[in-house]
């Protein structure tokens, strides 16, 4: 059966494959007295060089490759690769050289690796290399061929350190916060410390507390709580209470016209962060939880770069968290300021490091990835006599398929750096120990094919941050960036975890 | 076929040429070339190589030993067997030109 090979009888035919058994078809596709120009560098051995043919027939065979220029230009001088590249493109430019149909898709250089990929996968047959698309302190110049230019010896920073709230408005948010155990006292100073917020009141059920915050970051202490929530004198509320206590006090907050930000998590299980998302929805506040590791250089930087396609299509993620509690923190928090064993209580707490810590983990991994958690399995151990677990496994299955392992333990000694990391089809970010990207993607202010560095900073400012951001929302009239929703989200994949838990199955994440 | 005709293939190569064969043709590319025909094995690497014998081994030790952008000549009787030819390092890379002159024409 005939190839159609013979009937080609092209004038010139140019071997680009750089298979070295091509030969044969490359001459027989060429005319009597025809030419074939081996461009493609052909490895290996030919071990079918049909002469017979190429004699009988008048074929020229042509090694075309740029070093002979090089050798050419030696001999005879003058600049023969020059000549050729201005005769190709005055060809391109007048028309001779049609090219338009071998151009493809425009790669920025920096990129190559990830052109190749495509082109191996056949996602492209055709695509060329952009020049123009390079910064201009990475482009050749001159003669310089074969010199790159010196890559920056560390790694690079990517974002501003501390993001300034994006507000438009004027005004200052007046803020309540209810608890001033540890949380609350963090809150408080977040408060004084935002530009657009004022700490006015203060409230806690055990005496004295309220007066301690208030005296280190100002504001009134009250001694009830409806007192602190007086839409006389405060806009907004934050709750620094017991997890059982969040959607109760979400409801009072909303029906009073207040503004609300709960310490995470948004209720004591989901049922309850449901309907604290109802209240606030029908009155008309606005209603946020408090996740401030978004707010972060590194998490920022990160988000900013997965949103432009640094990590591609999601493939997988891994937290592994750790902490050292002490026996004391069970029935007195870190400090032991106030003592009350709630976080130790199922009813009180909804669980233990999974909601407690974790939460902060899971919500990182959903802004970051914009990605949906279909399906959690978990395993979780819990000490002997305790109604909280102290370590839990759980597996999350993504929409699209991608998977993560979520793995927290609250009583791990010595608390080894944690860890957090995402990958996708195109890269991968690290948030702990270490923030920092790798991505075959060319972004602004990142190194294709490196790791590049992610800005760091302490953890001081991220609440105030947290705060600045919340403040200017409710001036600004404008959603929160911690929706209820996106909250709600986090809670039921929680939910998931504790009822796989106990079911000891893989269960579906309800919607939020 | 010519020794005309071979000369011609050579083209620009035909400065230093060397004659691998001993028959009619072989002989009149000889007498044609006169200054331009390469006798000493020990000077320069010729800039082209007319090979007269009809044997593939000629061709590919021709491409080894033509000079780099020269020409192999394929002349007089045409080889029957294929070649084993390395065109990547003898060919592809040094610009070298393999071209054919029917042993008819």
């Amino acid at each position: 059966m005939s190839d159609g090979l013979d009937d080609v009888a092209a004038a010139v035919v140019v071997d680009a494959t750089g298979d070295a058994e091509a030969i044969g078809p490359a001459l027989r596709a060429a005319r009597d007295g025809g030419t074939v120009v081996l461009l493609g560098s052909p490895r290996g051995v030919s071990p079918d060089v049909p002469l017979r043919d190429l004699q009988e027939r008048r074929l020229r065979l042509v090694g075309a490759h740029v070093s002979a220029l090089a050798t050419q230009a030696k001999r005879e001088g003058g600049d023969p690769f020059g000549a050729l590249a201005r005769a190709f493109l005055e060809g391109v430019a007048s028309g001779r050289v049609p090219a338009h149909d071998l151009s493809g898709e425009a790669t920025d250089p920096r990129e190559v690796g990830l052109m190749y990929a495509r082109l191996a996968a056949r996602e492209l047959d055709r695509v060329h290399l952009d020049w123009t698309m390079l910064p201009p302190a990475q482009r050749l110049s001159g003669r310089r061929l074969l010199r790159w230019p010196a890559l920056p010896e560390t790694t690079c920073a990517v974002l501003p350190a501390s993001p300034a709230p994006a507000r438009t408005g004027a005004g200052v948010l007046r803020f309540a916060v209810l608890g001033c155990g540890d949380v609350g006292d963090a809150h408080a100073r977040a408060v004084a410390r935002a530009r657009n917020a004022e700490l006015v009141l203060l409230a806690d059920a055990v005496p004295g507390l309220a007066e301690q915050v208030a005296s280190r970051h100002g504001g009134t202490a009250v001694p009830q709580v409806e007192q602190a929530l007086d839409p006389d004198r405060v806009d907004a509320v934050i709750l620094a209470v017991p997890h059982d206590l969040h959607a109760p006090l979400v409801t009072q907050a909303a029906r009073a016209g207040l503004h609300v930000v709960v310490e995470k998590p948004l209720g004591v299980d989901l049922r309850a962060a449901r309907r604290a998302a109802l209240a606030a929805e029908r009155t008309g506040v606005l209603l946020s939880v408090c996740f401030p590791y978004r707010y972060g250089a590194g998490p920022a930087a990160a988000r900013a770069l997965a949103v432009a396609g640094a990590l591609g299509p999601l493939r997988g993620a891994a937290v592994v968290f750790h902490a050292d509690k002490p026996a004391s923190y069970w029935v007195g928090g870190f400090s032991g300021r106030a003592t009350s064993p709630w976080r130790a209580q199922r009813d009180r707490a909804g669980g233990g490091v999974m909601i407690m810590n974790l939460t902060h983990h899971v919500d990182l991994l959903l802004h970051l990835t914009g990605a949906v958690v279909e399906q959690v399995a978990a395993v979780a151990r819990t000490a002997p006599g305790q109604e909280v677990e102290e370590a839990i496994a759980a597996t999350l299955t993504f929409t699209g398929g991608a998977v993560a392992t979520v793995i927290g333990s609250s009583s791990t000694r010595g608390a080894p750096p944690s860890r957090l990391e995402i990958w996708g089809e195109l890269g991968t970010l690290q948030l702990e120990p270490e923030a920092r990207l790798w991505t075959e993607r060319a972004l602004p202010g990142v190194v294709p094919g490196r790791w590049n560095a992610l800005p760091e900073d302490g953890q001081d400012d991220v609440r105030t941050a947290y705060v600045e951001h919340f403040a200017a929302a409710v001036l600004d009239g404008r959603p929160p960036d911690v929706s209820a929703q996106q909250a709600l989200a986090v809670q039921a994949v929680v939910d998931a975890a504790y009822r796989s838990v106990a079911s000891g199955r893989p269960e579906a994440v309800e919607p939020a | 076929m010519s020794a005309q005709q071979v000369l011609q293939a050579l083209g620009s190569s035909a400065r230093r040429v060397e004659v691998v064969g001993e028959g009619k043709l072989a002989e009149e590319v000889r007498l044609l070339l006169g200054a331009a025909l390469q006798q000493d094995p020990a000077a320069a690497p010729p800039t082209g190589v007319v090979v007269a014998t009809g044997d593939p081994a000629a061709v590919a030790a021709a491409l080894v030993r033509v000079d780099d952008l020269g020409t192999v000549v394929l002349a007089g009787a045409a080889p029957r067997e294929p070649a084993v030819l390395d065109l990547y390092g003898d060919l592809h890379v040094r610009g070298l030109v393999l071209v054919g002159v029917p042993s008819a024409g």
